[in-house]
């Protein structure tokens, strides 16, 4: 994925042909949201001459600036800045107006409010092509979570919503307006995240309980179908970056992951290979885990352990 | 004997705990405010650390006085002085002056959840003296002192908070422990200065003081935190005087019976005019003797009381 603008500051355009030539599959910023209107404008009419997809982190600054948890309940009750929905859903509104403006593919990154989602979904129904991905913390966390131990796993941004922007993260990805489950991967060394809420890193690890965790809370009780699961989590990421479908056929590279439904783990420190531990999953027991993983016709993981 | 085995929040504490503190409190007055030997020998050998990693004066003073009024031992150390500011982290500092054998901690932090992540690196008691926007709640005990002294209840006496909510670590006590005790509690802040959910505190929240003002037994004006205005929230000292400061005026439609409380420090002619600050009403220089005889309550109940 190459930058969208020149350093990611957001100011100029990065050489975004020359990227696509060299085989870059989308542009993003990720991290931040490219703060001018302008300027996003000329990025998306820019990428639109090319195959490719915009992946927006949406992120008001000049109002999130400080805010380190959801606005609310939660900055009320633990005593520091908000990091207000509205700081996201503007600019996923912004952007979707440039989107139908410049003709641009766009995808909004790890969206985590209920009224963002409604925004996406109604860009959808007018035939724009815009998608959506949300995570595993906004999916299975909210920030009732949050105690007043100020757990720094659950730091994130954009921050754990309220419950009811859960409940409708769930039923978006359920229903297909969400399109794909991503984890937004943030390892963290123990002291970056060993310290006071206010100054620790945002970011949770999320690659080795991402499938744990849908399996566990949506396709075994039943709310997910194991095909949705499939396109959730690898059909659909792969048609975005476009990359080639995977087929299952005789003279095919193996790309394949192996799953055992009823692996039962706990999450603990000890269970990840990574060598960040910042979970926010940490003290879940979970069921269902990835046991083999072939990439290119190489085995990667073997039982359950990198190779 | 406290339900809780630290001091870091009111949200903790239930109405015993409270009415323990102030009536321990009560019998230290007569040491402190009468005899010409103020001090007892209750906490003698005792260590207590006072790490202050944000500046304070009064505060720091009063928990020093009560220190040696209870005979422990106890040394100050600030921010500005210690390895904090040279990067240190604050699991590190605590493990090192931990490993010195200290009893009790007190701390003052710029950063909300500091002291609690502190009882995570130690086996000594906690007592919050402040962390960042979040609670103050050895303020608020001295505060429910002052109110208790004048009124000699606290269940059902009403109660207005007023001026830069948003900010402030005191309201974020001294609500919740008025709620806890019966009182009735009304935030009073410009729009830009409100909480985020007055609804945690059980609170009602407006921008009219003059429509609650004759109403209210106690009259509680917080400082305006002028360092703290990350972003101009109101437009002027003579506005917000005009708009939310106790003047004169004001204070003649208050009840007979009514009083006035400030944190301190104050800003004269800003949230309080001078002459209201000194008038019959004002226990603000009660609340600072107060504020010694409170904390010697906290520490020799949190250390064993009779023990």
């Amino acid at each position: 994925m190459g930058a969208l603008t020149r350093g990611e500051k957001g100011e100029s355009l990065a050489e975004i042909g020359d990227m696509v030539m060299e085989g870059a599959c989308a542009f993003s910023d990720d991290g931040h949201g490219v703060q001018s209107a302008g300027m996003m404008k000329t990025c998306m009419a820019y990428v639109s001459q090319f195959d490719r997809v915009v992946c927006a982190h949406c992120e008001v600054e000049s109002l999130t600036k400080n805010g380190v948890i959801n606005s609310g309940r939660a900055a009320t009750r633990l005593g520091m800045f908000g990091w207000p929905p509205f700081g996201e859903e503007l600019e996923i509104y912004r952007d979707i107006e440039l989107s139908r403006s410049t003709g641009c593919a766009l995808h909004i990154c790890h969206i985590s409010t209920e009224k963002g989602l409604e925004l996406v979904k109604a860009a959808k129904a007018e035939g724009l092509p815009v998608t959506c991905e949300v995570t595993p913390h906004h999916l299975f966390l909210c920030d009732d979570d949050i105690t007043d131990t100020y757990d720094t796993n659950l730091k994130m941004n954009p921050p754990l919503r309220k419950r009811s922007d859960m409940e409708a993260l769930v039923q978006g990805i359920l229903d297909g307006s969400i399109d794909c489950l991503v984890t937004d991967h943030a390892p963290h060394a123990k002291h970056e995240k060993d310290c006071e809420w206010e100054i620790a890193f945002f970011g949770t690890i999320g690659l080795e309980t991402s499938l744990p965790l849908m399996l566990t809370n949506l396709v075994l009780p039943g709310k997910m179908s194991w095909s949705r699961l499939v396109e959730v989590m690898c059909v659909n990421p792969r048609r975005l970056l476009r990359c080639k479908p995977v087929t299952l056929a005789a003279g095919s590279q193996a790309d394949l992951t192996l799953i055992d439904p009823a692996r039962e783990i706990d999450v603990t420190e000890g269970y990840f290979q990574s060598k960040s531990k910042n979970s926010a999953f940490l003290g879940q027991h979970l069921t269902g885990v990835a046991t083999d993983v072939l990439m290119a016709g190489k085995r990667t993981l073997a039982d359950g352990v990198v190779a | 004997m406290l339900s809780v085995r630290h001091l870091i929040d009111t949200t903790s504490l239930t109405a015993d705990d409270i009415t323990q503190i102030l009536d321990t409190a009560k019998s230290f007055d007569p040491i402190v405010n009468a005899r010409t030997i103020k001090k007892v020998p209750a906490l003698r050998g005792r260590t207590i650390v006072n790490l202050f990693l944000e500046p304070s004066t009064r505060t720091l003073k009063s928990f020093e006085l009560a220190e040696k009024r209870l005979s422990a031992d106890s040394i100050s150390m600030g921010g500005a002085t210690s390895s904090v500011v040279k990067g240190e982290s604050l699991a590190d500092t605590i493990q090192t002056i931990d490993a010195m054998n200290v009893d009790m901690f007190v701390v003052r932090a710029r950063l909300a959840g500091t002291p609690q992540k502190i009882t995570e690196n130690t086996d000594a008691i906690v007592i919050n003296g402040g962390d960042g926007k979040h609670q103050h709640p050895t303020q608020a005990m001295l505060d429910l002192y002052t109110i208790r002294e004048h009124f000699g209840h606290l269940d059902g006496l009403k109660v207005a908070i007023v001026g830069d909510l948003a900010h402030s670590r005191v309201c974020g006590s001294l609500a919740p422990a008025l709620k806890t005790m019966g009182a009735d509690v009304t935030l009073v802040a410009p729009p830009t200065f409100q909480v985020g959910d007055p609804s945690w505190f059980g609170c009602n929240q407006t921008n009219h003081l003059d429509d609650v003002l004759e109403d209210m037994d106690v009259v509680y004006m917080l400082r305006v935190q002028l360092e703290r205005m990350e972003g101009a929230a109101i437009p002027s000292r003579r506005e917000y005087n005009r708009l939310y400061g106790l003047s004169l005026e004001r204070e003649a439609r208050m009840k007979p019976n009514a009083i006035i409380c400030h944190p301190g420090p104050m800003n004269r002619g800003m949230e309080i005019d001078a002459e209201v600050a000194d008038c019959a009403r004002s226990r603000i220089l009660n609340q600072v003797n107060a504020g010694v005889l409170t904390r010697m309550a906290e520490m020799y109940l949190l250390m064993g009381g009779e023990d």
